[in-house]
């Protein structure tokens, strides 16, 4: 083979907006933890704000994500009804639907600029974003799984 | 139980294993297909149908795994 032709080779990359996505709402609820957490051990409202706007933010992301793991899954992956997929699928939509569920509590419990006003609620709302966390753990997990053995 | 776990757990390795080959051998035909110089066009399809090869050996182990569960759950 005459190795001075391979000059113009093209590789043909796919852009993968799944991989790109699934940082964003995983960036925002460990911010959204991390705020929550200033806020029950520093106490300044804004902390609290700033756990809103991220969780509000996480949640958004959260839509465009499972949709585009869905699609990547069905496209990419054939639809491989295996368990490594069967899991990562039901912990994105728990996610989804749980991230759903404790915005709205907090928003229309509390309202999204103030602060809380029972105490229970502060704890509550740190346990909500700590299993948004895990459920990011375990997608990060079988997620890895898919390229690292 | 546990025998079929393992066989159950081999085929879902197999499987994975096949679909990412899959869109690896994807990956070189459509590099053939956009690069402009003969070299490069057939080095990516000798590679992508050695990938071929690769993947039907793979799918014809993981039949005789699924053959060999069956045979074990008809037995049971």
């Amino acid at each position: 083979m005459d190795m001075s032709s391979l000059s113009r080779a093209v590789l043909s990359y796919k852009i993968h907006w799944h991989i790109i996505l699934v940082h964003f709402p995983i960036s925002f609820f460990l911010a959204a933890f991390i705020f929550q957490i200033l806020h029950l051990f520093m106490y300044p409202a804004c902390f609290e704000l700033s756990t809103n706007v991220s969780l509000a933010a996480g949640t958004v992301m959260m839509i465009p994500t499972t949709w585009s793991g869905w699609s990547s899954w069905k496209d990419n992956y054939k639809g491989a009804k295996v368990v490594l997929f069967r899991r990562k699928i039901v912990t994105a939509f728990l996610m989804l639907g749980f991230s759903l569920g404790l915005s709205l509590w907090r928003f229309i419990g509390f309202g999204f600029f103030m602060e809380a006003y029972v105490n229970p609620a502060h704890w509550i709302y740190l346990a909500g974003n700590t299993l948004l966390i895990l459920g990011a753990v375990i997608e990060g997990y079988y997620g890895g799984r898919l390229n690292h053995r | 139980m546990s025998t079929y776990e393992d066989l159950e757990t081999m085929i879902e390795a197999l499987t994975m294993t096949i679909i990412i080959h899959e869109r690896e051998e994807a990956f070189f035909r459509r590099s053939a297909a956009l690069s402009t110089s003969k070299g490069a066009t057939e080095l990516f399809l000798e590679i992508a149908n050695d990938m071929k090869t690769h993947i039907l050996s793979l799918e014809d182990r993981k039949n005789k795994l699924v053959k060999e569960l069956t045979a074990l759950r008809e037995r049971a």
